[in-house]
């Protein structure tokens, strides 16, 4: 994957997306059309508690208001257990990490957020930064899910 | 500012000069035809229309009524235009009549008695006033002529009767009065054959004129002529003075007394039938002239010579206007008023421009203090140890957030501290000042890095809000030649050296801000030789090449291409030069060392575990990356988490300068006081 266009992205305005109406669907929207924005998210919502984003190509000083409001979105719909899918993700920067740890230190008590992530490049990211620390990484999706809900229902 | 005001000023200029020259313009428009034709009037014309221009007895008559003293004059030229001149026929005669009969009558008045004249060489100064009297006074001087004309005109002509005439003049708001009268009775006068007006004869009307055109002149030295002429009696004489004046006069007054006459017709051609419309304005002009002159005269007659050169200024300019249409001197008022108003706006504006001007100055010298505390000078040199720094900003709206600092600690060492605040613009500025004075505060209070983030990441987090902060700091001892730094979310130092030592990446800590507890990790290496450290934001790292992030490698290989005296600003440009995109600030510090020492080869990691960093297995990557194995790794974690189930914290130093890494668990040496609030919670479970 690179910049010069050699995959194409279904890319949706989070600022256009109206809060509270159901995402589903969303995902299954094609994904054929080539687009110049190497960009995007996707927001899933799996049941009323748990909520999930999946972002793909680079987030970087463009691309992370579109991350930070999406998941402000996801959080202000009720959704407590948010997966955050970085696995398309082949390049993170400072800002769309600032993004992360902001909804991470303002996560209302009792929430979780979990990071699957598998991009070495976006790891190392991780771990340079010593964010790893910070947020809880799991190789998939799953993993990322079943700790969400895991927890949710422990403390539950 | 400044370009905005010029434009004004210039709109503003060329206004007034074309004020000027529109004034000038009409002027000599009016003033050429007839200033001969003027001239001639007085000269010939009075006389000649007396007697061979006016054969009939019409003109007599006129001449007659018109001017009992000088008003004949009014009538004389007033008919003969298209007899005489070809300039008459295109200015409209009527008016030179009117101008030459007020001027005549002012003449008359020295001609026919001294007290009346005495209006006259007032009017000298403002011919309005004789214009406006030339009515009432015409008839005055009829009776006067009448009487006077018999008496020595010599006795009026002589220098005193200026001064006296003037003093006279003063005498008050009588010509005023007339004036008022004036149109009115000027055309009873020329229409109204009834007035008993004593038949002037020529040489009187000569006379008369004469005396107050030298009169107006001059006071003292032309009295004397006018003298001369009526005591000569001849109507020959005359002409030739006045003909002699026309040419030779001082352009002052007496030529503008001439040419003022004629002018008028020039101005006014609709008013060339009849001498009425000229009446009215020349009784508006007169008043103010005449009340001038009536308070002014007695003083004005003490001083006559002294004050002739400002009297005589204010009579030119005063015939220039009078020369000027109405509706002329209306476009010329307002053009000079839309002058005067670009030209004070102008002012205010380049006023404006210059309180701008010396705002900007001031507030450039703020931001280069407030540049100063972001970015301090940092001297070329700290002891041994060569150091430079250098930022650039990023051109988009990531610009701002990052921050550096060199200086020297007290005992020797040199310091650095290098970070990034997350946010960008203005708003990171406050956050990025308070975190580099926090940290440069504990570094100068003796910790070492990793002890200063430790101590001051909890200070700083709670007053950073939303944003974090990545930092490293270092210290560098030139005697041992050791480095040391701890780095919070950031990127380590890059050395180039004689043993490069590449920095693990595992077990970093976390960014002071991130919601959890930094300073957790430090790396101690000693640079036997020479040796270059740099610095650096990840904005570095993130510059891009036709897309590719510059990187780690990139500016390692940038670096090693350095010459000796590179500083910190080479390496921005070299990194500017070698990419296309910088979407963040790049800042970066260079600390170049000397080489010659046989130092022996030090390296240590340290790395702070508590329960949370055991659970996530972070110290088990970074025993791997440096070297253990699976089961020397394994072996230090079971010990780590005995020692810290015991002491709550443990720091695990790893020794990697010698042949055997060697491993050493010591208790944490810093511990940080809890808010009190959490800790007399904690107090309470346990109690419970």
């Amino acid at each position: 994957m690179s910049r010069d266009g050699s995959f194409h992205l279904h890319s949706e305005d989070p600022d256009r997306w109206e809060p509270g109406t159901s995402a589903l669907g969303r995902d299954e929207a094609p994904r054929g059309e080539p687009r110049s924005v190497a960009f995007a998210v996707i927001r899933r919502e799996l049941d009323e508690h748990t909520g999930a984003l999946s972002v793909e190509g680079e987030l970087d000083l463009a691309s992370a208001p579109s991350l930070k409001w999406a998941l402000t979105d996801l959080l202000e719909a009720g959704h407590d257990q948010v997966v955050v899918d970085l696995s398309l993700v082949t390049f993170i920067d400072s800002t769309a990490l600032g993004v992360l740890v902001g909804v991470k230190k303002n996560l209302t008590p009792g929430a979780k957020l979990a990071i699957a992530c598998t991009h070495p490049d976006v790891l190392n990211i991780f771990e340079l930064t010593g964010l790893d620390a910070t947020f809880d990484i799991f190789p998939t999706f799953d993993d990322a899910l079943a700790f969400v809900r895991g927890s949710a229902a422990a403390a539950g | 500012m400044a370009s905005r005001a010029r434009p004004t000023a210039r709109l503003c200029q060329s206004l007034l000069a074309l004020t000027v020259a529109l004034a000038m313009a009409f002027w000599i428009l009016a003033a050429s035809p007839t200033v001969a034709a003027a001239g001639r009037d007085r000269a010939k014309g009075t006389p000649v229309t007396a007697a061979p221009n006016k054969p009939a007895p019409a003109p007599r008559a006129e001449a007659d009524h018109a001017a009992p003293a000088g008003c004949c004059t009014v009538g004389s030229p007033q008919q003969p235009p298209a007899a005489r001149d070809g300039h008459r026929e295109k200015t409209p005669a009527s008016h030179p009549p009117a101008t030459a009969g007020s001027q005549d009558a002012a003449q008359a008045n020295g001609g026919a008695q001294a007290s009346r004249r005495a209006r006259g060489p007032l009017a000298t100064t403002q011919r309005h006033a004789e214009e406006g009297t030339t009515g009432g006074r015409a008839r005055h001087h009829g009776h006067g002529r009448t009487r006077g004309s018999g008496e020595a005109p010599a006795a009026e002509g002589t220098g005193e009767s200026e001064a006296q005439a003037s003093a006279q003049a003063q005498s008050g708001a009588a010509p005023l009065a007339r004036q008022r009268e004036r149109p009115k009775g000027k055309h009873h006068k020329a229409k109204e054959p009834k007035r008993p007006a004593p038949v002037p004869d020529p040489k009187h009307e000569e006379t008369p004129a004469a005396t107050a055109l030298a009169a107006s002149v001059s006071p003292a030295p032309v009295a004397s002529a006018p003298a001369a002429t009526p005591a000569k009696g001849a109507v020959a004489s005359t002409p030739v003075l006045l003909g002699g004046r026309t040419q030779s006069a001082s352009r002052g007054v007496a030529g503008s007394v001439r040419r003022r006459a004629p002018r008028r017709p020039g101005v006014r051609p609709a008013a060339a039938v009849t001498p009425r419309p000229l009446a009215p304005v020349a009784g508006v002009l007169a008043a103010p002239a005449a009340t001038n002159g009536g308070g002014r005269a007695p003083r004005r007659a003490a001083k006559a010579p002294s004050q002739a050169a400002p009297a005589q200024l204010v009579t030119t300019v005063t015939k220039i206007i009078n020369v000027i249409p109405a509706a002329v001197q209306i476009a010329i008022g307002a053009l000079i008023a839309l002058a005067l108003a670009l030209g004070i706006s102008s002012r205010l504006a380049s006023m404006r421009a210059r309180r701008l001007a010396r705002q900007r100055r001031q507030l450039l010298e703020d931001v280069g203090l407030l540049q100063a505390a972001l970015l301090p000078p940092v001297p070329a040199r700290l002891g041994p140890v060569g150091t430079s720094s250098a930022y650039r900003p990023a051109s988009g709206p990531g610009a701002g957030g990052d921050f550096y600092d060199v200086f020297a600690l007290g005992d020797g060492q040199v310091a650095v501290i290098v970070g990034d605040v997350s946010g960008h613009g203005r708003t990171a500025l406050p956050q990025t000042t308070l975190v580099r004075f926090t940290l440069r505060a504990y570094l100068e209070a003796g910790m070492s890095p990793r002890n200063a983030l430790q101590m001051a990441a909890p200070v700083l987090e709670r007053q950073l809000g939303d944003s974090f902060a990545t930092v490293v700091l270092a210290t560098y001892h030139p005697r041992d030649r050791i480095l040391v730094y701890a780095c919070a979310g950031h990127p380590a130092p890059m050395v180039i050296g004689t043993e490069p030592v590449a920095p693990v990446t595992a077990c970093s800590a976390p960014p002071i801000g991130a919601g959890r507890p930094t300073g957790t990790r430090q790396t101690v290496v000693s640079l036997p030789g020479e040796a270059l450290v740099c610095f650096y934001t990840d904005g570095v790292l993130d510059a891009r090449a036709r897309g590719e992030l510059f990187g780690a490698g990139r500016l390692r290989l940038a670096l090693a291409g350095l010459g000796p005296d590179a500083t910190a600003s080479d390496v921005l440009d070299r990194v500017a030069a070698e990419t296309d995109q910088r979407p963040d600030d790049m800042a970066a510090c260079l600390l170049r060392v000397e080489g010659g020492s046989t130092a022996p080869s030090v390296q240590t990691e340290e790395v702070e575990l508590d329960r949370g960093e055991l659970a996530r297995n972070r110290a088990e990557r970074l025993l791997l990356a440096r070297g253990f194995d699976m089961e020397e790794s394994e072996q230090i974690i079971a010990s780590a988490r005995s020692a810290v189930a015991r002491e709550g914290a443990v720091v695990l130093e790893l020794h990697l300068g010698g042949q055997r890494p060697k491993v050493a668990l010591r208790p944490q040496n810093v511990a940080l006081f809890e808010p009190t609030i959490r800790a007399s919670s904690r107090a309470l479970e346990m109690s419970g």
